[in-house]
């Protein structure tokens, strides 16, 4: 390769980098909050930014903290994540995920939560009353795998290409993990009273998302950093109430949600997100903006909206 | 001429005029950038009577990024971004944000965006020669401090 396009090539890596950074738009009717939350900012002295800057710190602390799990409840008992290798995932969703080796450029999240499934749908949890999820990905073949794992290490799976566009490319379940989770829900065995929809898969889909982001700072990139540490970049500017999920919700009943909502006109959005379930349909998840380690252990935003989510287009209202 | 068609011509250029914004300044500065020159525009006059807003949109948003960063220092890329990144994608990051704001300009819709030089020397209200010395001199700079 000649130096000239050598050089070449290491400029387009580097904008790249460098456009991967870029922020998501603005509606033109919000500009002018922007504009003048800008021109605010330029008039602040240095004694003024620094006070600013220590209320930030102080309260994205207590944010993380209020965040942070509290050990075993009733409804959730979440695990520290044990940051793993990359794995690769098989195409058919079947099967333990195979490590792929170190030089492999597959990056991921991982979380890990024990979580209580003593639900009215026995038959979901493999009558076992608990499971740990896993979250992890993208594997190799770019999708994120979310794996229910019972205590005889048999597993449900669930592989979609993104957690947050919470839009499953595959959904696989049953302990062989080779049985679309489409023919199980055919036989309407395991739906419970309060979960009518006839996709509620996606539903599961929600509630898994949900727990990942209960414990958000658990979440580690591939070499283990924490992608919460993200968050105290961020000042939050609204913080909503914690919902507890009715009972009757399909899979994982008590499980409590948090709604976080970080500003969405912040410069750099780590987080935002709302997450409220109700399977009886009062409540809705309206929109998620959460962090994702990407190419690498690059950390991107993304988007989730509710119309995304035809279970919910009833409510789309709701959405953000 | 009203919102709407504002609006419509906002949503067309938006995502350029952030990427652009993003290159010259940083993420965390683009989006003001963009909302100064947009509505800074609209209070002369609407979006859409603009002859080329592309072309317009795109000087104004270089003159506001030299603007900025009269005022304050380019914001720099994530802590754990960098981390994350080859010593060698870093150091040719840091080779191009030391560029001078219209070389850094010319290098981004050139190696980017992929424009031509013609249409570059419109984007940034400079003729072609003019463009070719902001790109040799880039590509001189950047040889220089990534040796």
């Amino acid at each position: 390769m000649s130096a000239s396009r050598a050089l070449e090539e290491r400029i387009r890596a580097a904008l790249a980098v460098i456009v991967d950074t870029t922020p998501v738009g603005n509606d033109l009717g919000d500009l002018q909050e922007r504009a003048n939350a800008r021109s605010r900012s330029y008039r602040l002295s240095p004694l003024r930014t620094f006070a600013a800057a220590f209320v930030s710190v102080v309260l994205v602390g207590g944010l993380l903290l209020w965040l942070a799990p509290e050990g075993p409840s009733d409804s959730e008992n979440i695990v520290l994540p044990a940051p793993s290798s990359a794995s690769s995932l098989s195409e058919d969703g079947g099967g333990a995920p195979e490590p792929t080796g170190g030089d492999e450029e597959v990056e991921f999240v991982e979380a890990r939560y024990e979580v209580a499934l003593a639900g009215e749908c026995a038959a979901t949890n493999q009558g076992f009353p608990s499971a740990t999820i896993r979250i992890w990905g993208p594997a190799a073949d770019g999708n994120y795998r979310v794996e229910l794992e019972y205590p005889d290490g048999s597993s449900e799976s669930l592989v979609t290409d993104s957690l947050v566009n919470v839009e499953p490319r595959k959904i696989w379940y049953g302990k062989t993990g080779n049985q679309q989770i489409g023919d199980k829900l055919a036989r309407s065995d395991c739906l419970d009273a309060g979960a009518t929809s006839p996709n509620a898969a996606f539903e599961r889909v929600v509630l898994l998302q949900a727990a990942l982001l209960v414990s958000a700072d658990n979440l580690v990139t591939a070499d283990g950093a924490s992608i919460a540490d993200g968050l105290l970049e961020q000042e939050p500017t609204r913080v909503e109430t914690v919902v507890d999920v009715p009972s009757n919700v399909y899979v994982f009943p008590g499980l409590r949600t948090q709604s976080i909502w970080l500003d969405p006109e912040a410069r750099r959005v780590q987080k935002r997100a709302t997450e409220v379930v109700d399977a009886a349909g009062a409540t809705v998840v309206s929109e998620t903006i959460t962090v994702l380690a990407r190419g690498r252990t690059r950390v991107e935003s993304a988007w989730f909206d509710g119309s995304q989510l035809p279970l919910y287009s009833s409510t789309a209202g709701a959405g953000g | 001429m009203g919102m709407s068609e504002d609006t419509e011509v906002y949503r067309k250029h938006r995502d350029e005029l952030l990427r652009y914004a993003t290159s010259l300044v940083g993420a965390s500065n683009s989006e003001d950038i963009v909302a100064t020159i947009i509505l800074r525009t609209i209070r002369r006059r609407p979006l859409s009577e603009l002859e080329n807003p592309r072309s317009y949109l795109m000087k104004a948003v270089l003159n506001e990024a030299r603007s900025v960063l009269r005022r304050q220092a380019a914001d720099p890329l994530p802590a754990s971004l960098v981390e994350s990144l080859s010593p060698e994608v870093a150091e040719t990051i840091d080779a191009i944000r030391k560029l001078p704001m219209r070389q850094r300009a010319a290098v981004f819709l050139f190696y980017w965006e992929d424009r031509p030089v013609q249409e570059i020397a419109t984007l940034m209200g400079v003729r072609p020669g003019t463009v070719k010395r902001y790109l040799h001199n880039a590509r001189r700079r950047l040889k220089g401090d990534l040796e």
